[in-house]
């Protein structure tokens, strides 16, 4: 276990980072913050349990993706309370509202994929981690990154070439979650 | 595509993540050169990778909260966490607004110019040092102490070994009667990355952003001041970031 200083700088370097991640995967920048906010408070109060300080951005990650999917359940818990949905994916709320028509719509792809479909292409294409990375990230093995990465990428390319990008108030794999 | 050129989707992802096995990067290769098809295939995946970074990369030049910081830094402690509603639509709108800013008209700005400029200055050659240190392959433990001294702080150079980086150089600077220094690494393309290190004024800052072709990165507690700058993806900087600042501070 590191030290509280060195916990503290490295949690501090890679905020940024997270923020940005976080911001991609849920497509909204008010929930991002509010999911990496609470990230913080969660990664502070658990960070016995990160053994190596260089696993820290994977691990908070994963924290992140949790708590993704929990607040999505609690949301739909709650029946008329519809905060999340509403601003999930909302193009005038995504922080891509942007120079170009083809930003938006590779955006609006991008938001209209599965989450595992859009969390593994932010994986390889915005964090630059490698498949083996990957697969020790996610608990899965080498080939399902492979094989779920290049159905990614071809939904990806679909929903550009057909137009198919429509707005998903909630992402379809967290539907399927709860 | 398997059928004709001998390989899958699965091994041309690989080989455009710069995955595959080197036994198979020829055949595929060849196989690209030779098919129009395949190789505009290729192209638009490449294309699409790099948009990912190009549209998302640059969320993280956007200052933390300084909440979020203080957070950090004091501990666990009660957790005021804004809750979604209009408040929090409007705030995201806001963000839009900055954020397409940014995209659209290029704005870059900083609220650490002063040192940011001091520190490109000092890359640049346009500041002289009163002291050059070269520094040759070796225990770069040897130059604590006389990092420490002419920088006034309990500062170490950092080793940046492990993400490719070399200690090449060091420079010493004295500014407005106080000691500040340079250190200088480069990777195996000899790309250049460095860490200008001086006092701060108290303030905590944590900041990075694109300036003049370079990724700079901000990051200030209430004694030591840090500027790193290199050419190198917003990823990059954030390892380089953390393992140095880490390597400076203990």
């Amino acid at each position: 276990m590191s030290k509280p200083d060195e916990f503290t700088n490295a949690l501090i370097a890679h905020l940024p980072s997270l923020r940005r991640y976080a911001v991609a995967l849920v497509g909204n920048a008010a929930l991002a913050d509010d999911l990496v906010q609470d990230c913080i408070e969660r990664a502070l109060r658990q960070s016995a349990q990160l053994r190596e300080l260089q696993n820290m951005p994977g691990w908070l990650r994963r924290i992140l993706h949790n708590r993704f999917i929990d607040e999505i359940r609690r949301s739909r818990g709650r029946g008329a309370h519809q905060d999340i949905a509403d601003c999930c994916d909302h193009p005038d709320l995504t922080v891509q509202a942007l120079d170009s028509l083809s930003n938006r719509d590779f955006v609006r792809a991008m938001n209209a994929l599965s989450f595992e479909h859009r969390e593994i292409l932010l994986l390889v294409g915005l964090e630059e981690l490698s498949y083996r990375s990957i697969a020790d990230e996610l608990g899965i093995p080498i080939g399902t990154v492979m094989s779920r990465l290049a159905r990614a990428r071809e939904r990806l390319r679909s929903l550009m070439q057909d137009g198919e990008a429509e707005i998903h108030p909630v992402p379809p794999a967290l539907k399927e979650a709860g | 595509m398997s059928g004709k050129t001998g390989f899958d989707e699965l091994e041309l992802n690989a080989f455009i993540d710069d995955e595959l096995e080197a036994a198979r990067l020829r055949p595929v290769q060849e196989a690209i050169d030779g098919d129009t098809v395949l190789a505009q295939r290729v192209a638009a995946i490449r294309s699409g990778k790099l948009r990912v970074r190009q549209i998302y990369g640059p969320l993280t030049d956007r200052s933390l909260p300084a909440e979020w910081v203080r957070l950090a830094r004091r501990g666990y402690g009660p957790l005021q966490l804004r809750r979604m509603g209009p408040v929090a639509a409007i705030a995201a709108v806001f963000i839009v607004l900055i954020v397409a800013g940014y995209a659209v008209y290029g704005v870059r700005t900083s609220p650490h110019e002063e040192i940011v400029q001091t520190a490109l200055d000092a890359r640049g050659s346009e500041s002289a040092p009163v002291k050059v240190i070269g520094t040759p392959l070796g225990d770069i433990r040897q130059y604590n102490g006389m990092l420490a001294a002419a920088v006034g702080l309990d500062v170490k150079v950092p080793d940046l070994a492990a993400l490719g980086y070399q200690l090449v150089q060091i420079r010493l600077y004295r500014m407005s009667g106080a000691g500040a220094a340079e250190l200088s690494y480069r990777d195996r393309q000899n790309r250049l990355f460095t860490l200008y290190l001086s006092h701060s004024g108290g303030s905590v800052r944590f900041d990075q952003f694109a300036r003049d072709g370079l990724r700079i990165c901000v990051w200030q507690d209430e004694d030591l001041s840090t500027v790193m700058a290199g050419n190198v993806t917003t990823a990059a900087m954030q390892r380089l970031a953390a393992v140095a600042y880490i390597g400076l501070t203990l």
